[in-house]
C-alpha cells in the first residue's frame, strides 16, 4: 500500500481537483465536491502518474487492489473505471479522462490537461474544500472552519483602514478638549504690562482693533490675555479677557466684554 | 481558475466588509450629532459680561441653565448711562430652544422681571438683545463647546460671552 505523505495534488482539466489524500475530486467553480472510493482513487492516481501510457489491467488492479487483486474480476475493474468516468462528468470534465485501449488496458491522455499543484494551491484548495463545498455529503464546514476561511484581499484592507481612519476623525472632537474656537486668533502684540492680546485672523483690517483697545487699555490687565474681534464693516466689538490662554487652564477665568455698536470717528 | 474563483469569494466578502464599514460609519454621524446637540443642549454656566452701547453700561452676570429644549436665562447686574443713573437689573427669561438643522433657535417664551428693575425699556433694548427684554426669537446665537469647564456663546459668529461651567446638585 502507498503512504499518503508526500502525495501531490493534481488539477484536471484546469478545474477538477484531484486529491489522492482524502480521495476527492473537487470542482473549484462549483464546489463540488466527490468522494471516491479507496480503489478508485488509487486507479485514477496511478492513471495520472502514468499519464500518456498504457496502464494494464493488471497492473491497475495490483496497484489499485493490492494483494487482493487475484480475487477481483475484470468487471470489478471495469465497474471501477466506468464509475471514475462517470464521477468526472458528473463534475462536467470536457471530454473523456479515461481512455480504454482495447487489448492492451487504459489510459489518461496526455491531450488532458493534468498539472501537478503546489502546495500553496493545495494548501488554498484544501481550505475550500474544508468550508465551501455546499454540495458534499461528507464535508460540514464549521464555524472555526469558515474562520479560518477568512482572507483579506487589499481592497478589504483599503476599505478598514479607511473606516478606521474615518472613524477616529468623527470622534476626535469628542476625545479632545472641545473646539478651538480661537484657532482662528493671532497674536498681536503685548503691552508693557504683559498683557498679550490677540485678533481674530478673518480679516485684514485691525485698525478698528488697535483704535478700542487704545481707548480701553484698562481691558488688558497685568498677565491677562485678551482677544478682541472686530471687523471693518460691522459695527460691533467683542472682546474676552482670561488669566490664560482659553483651553490652556483648565480653570481659567474670562471676563466677556460686548460693544454692540462701535462705529469709526 | 482557481484565482478566479478566490476573488469571486472575495468579492462577496469585500461588499459584506464595506456594508458594515459603511454601517459604522453612519452610526458614528449620528452619534456625534446627538452628542453635539446634548452638548449644546445640556448647559448650566454662568458668565461675567460688560456690555457698553455708547453712554450705556451694563455690568453684570448671565446665568444659564439649559435641558434638552428649554432653559432658564437670569440676568443679574446694573446698567448705567451718561448721567450716572444706575439701575439694578434682575429678571429671569424662560425660554424653548429646538434645532433648525444644526443651528438652535432660541425663543423666550416668558420674562419675570424683579420688582427692584426700574430701567426703561429702550435703555435695556440699546443693550441687551430683544431676546431678554420681551417674547421674541433669536436665530444667530450659538453655543460652542470650548472645553468640559467652558462654553462660548456667539452672536452672529461673534464672540458674546465665554461662559463658565458650575455645578448644581446632582449635576457633573
Amino acid at each position: 500500500m502507498m503512504s499518503d505523505a508526500g502525495i501531490p495534488r493534481y488539477l484536471i482539466d484546469g478545474k477538477i481537483i484531484f486529491n489522492p489524500s482524502e480521495q476527492s475530486l473537487f470542482h473549484i467553480e462549483t464546489l463540488t465536491i466527490k468522494i471516491m472510493k479507496p480503489t478508485e482513487s488509487r486507479c485514477l492516481l496511478l492513471l495520472l502518474e502514468k499519464q500518456g501510457v498504457v496502464v494494464s489491467q493488471n497492473e491497475a488492479m495490483a496497484y489499485s487492489w493490492g494483494e487482493k487483486h487475484r480475487e477481483i474480476s475484470f468487471n470489478t475493474f471495469y465497474q471501477c473505471i466506468l464509475v471514475l468516468r462517470k464521477t468526472f462528468a458528473q463534475l462536467d470534465a470536457s471530454g473523456s479522462v479515461i481512455t480504454t485501449i482495447p487489448r492492451k488496458g487504459v489510459m489518461v491522455d496526455e491531450s488532458v490537461s493534468v498539472e501537478i499543484m503546489s502546495e500553496k494551491d493545495a494548501d488554498e484548495a484544501r481550505l475550500q474544500l474544508k468550508s465551501d463545498a455546499p454540495s458534499s455529503s461528507n464535508s460540514h464546514p464549521t464555524s472555526s472552519h469558515r474562520m479560518s476561511r477568512l482572507k483579506l484581499s487589499l481592497m478589504d484592507i483599503i476599505i478598514l483602514l479607511l473606516t478606521t481612519a474615518i472613524s477616529t476623525y468623527i470622534l476626535w472632537p469628542a476625545t479632545s478638549k472641545g473646539i478651538d474656537f480661537f484657532s482662528g486668533y493671532q497674536v498681536a502684540g503685548m503691552l508693557e504690562n504683559k498683557c498679550q492680546y490677540y485678533f481674530n485672523k478673518d480679516t485684514n483690517d485691525y485698525s478698528r482693533h488697535k483704535d478700542f483697545l487704545h481707548h480701553n487699555p484698562e481691558l488688558c490687565q497685568e498677565g491677562k490675555v485678551l482677544y478682541i474681534t472686530a471687523y471693518s464693516n460691522a459695527s460691533f466689538i467683542s472682546a474676552i479677557s482670561c488669566d490664560a490662554k482659553i483651553n490652556s487652564l483648565p480653570d481659567n477665568y474670562c471676563r466677556s466684554f460686548y460693544y454692540p455698536e462701535i462705529f469709526e470717528k | 481558475m482557481s484565482s478566479l474563483n478566490f476573488l469571486r469569494v472575495s468579492r462577496k466578502q469585500t461588499i459584506i466588509i464595506l456594508v458594515l464599514c459603511i454601517l459604522l460609519v453612519a452610526g458614528l454621524l449620528y452619534y456625534r450629532s446627538w452628542e453635539k446637540r446634548q452638548a449644546l443642549s445640556d448647559v448650566t454656566c454662568r458668565a461675567e459680561i460688560v456690555i457698553t452701547n455708547n453712554d450705556t453700561t451694563f455690568k453684570g452676570v448671565l446665568d444659564i441653565k439649559s435641558g434638552v429644549d428649554k432653559g432658564i436665562a437670569n440676568i443679574t447686574g446694573v446698567i448705567s448711562d451718561a448721567s450716572e443713573k444706575k439701575y439694578h437689573i434682575q429678571r429671569m427669561v424662560l425660554f424653548s430652544m429646538v434645532f433648525y438643522g444644526i443651528s438652535p433657535v432660541w425663543t423666550s417664551d416668558r420674562i419675570i422681571i424683579s420688582d427692584a428693575e426700574g430701567a426703561p425699556q429702550d435703555m435695556l433694548l440699546n443693550i441687551f438683545p430683544e431676546f431678554y427684554v420681551r417674547h421674541a426669537t433669536v436665530t444667530d446665537a450659538d453655543v460652542i463647546y470650548l472645553n468640559p469647564q467652558a462654553w462660548l456663546l456667539t452672536k452672529s459668529s461673534i464672540p458674546y460671552m465665554y461662559c463658565k461651567k458650575y455645578k448644581l446638585i446632582n449635576s457633573d
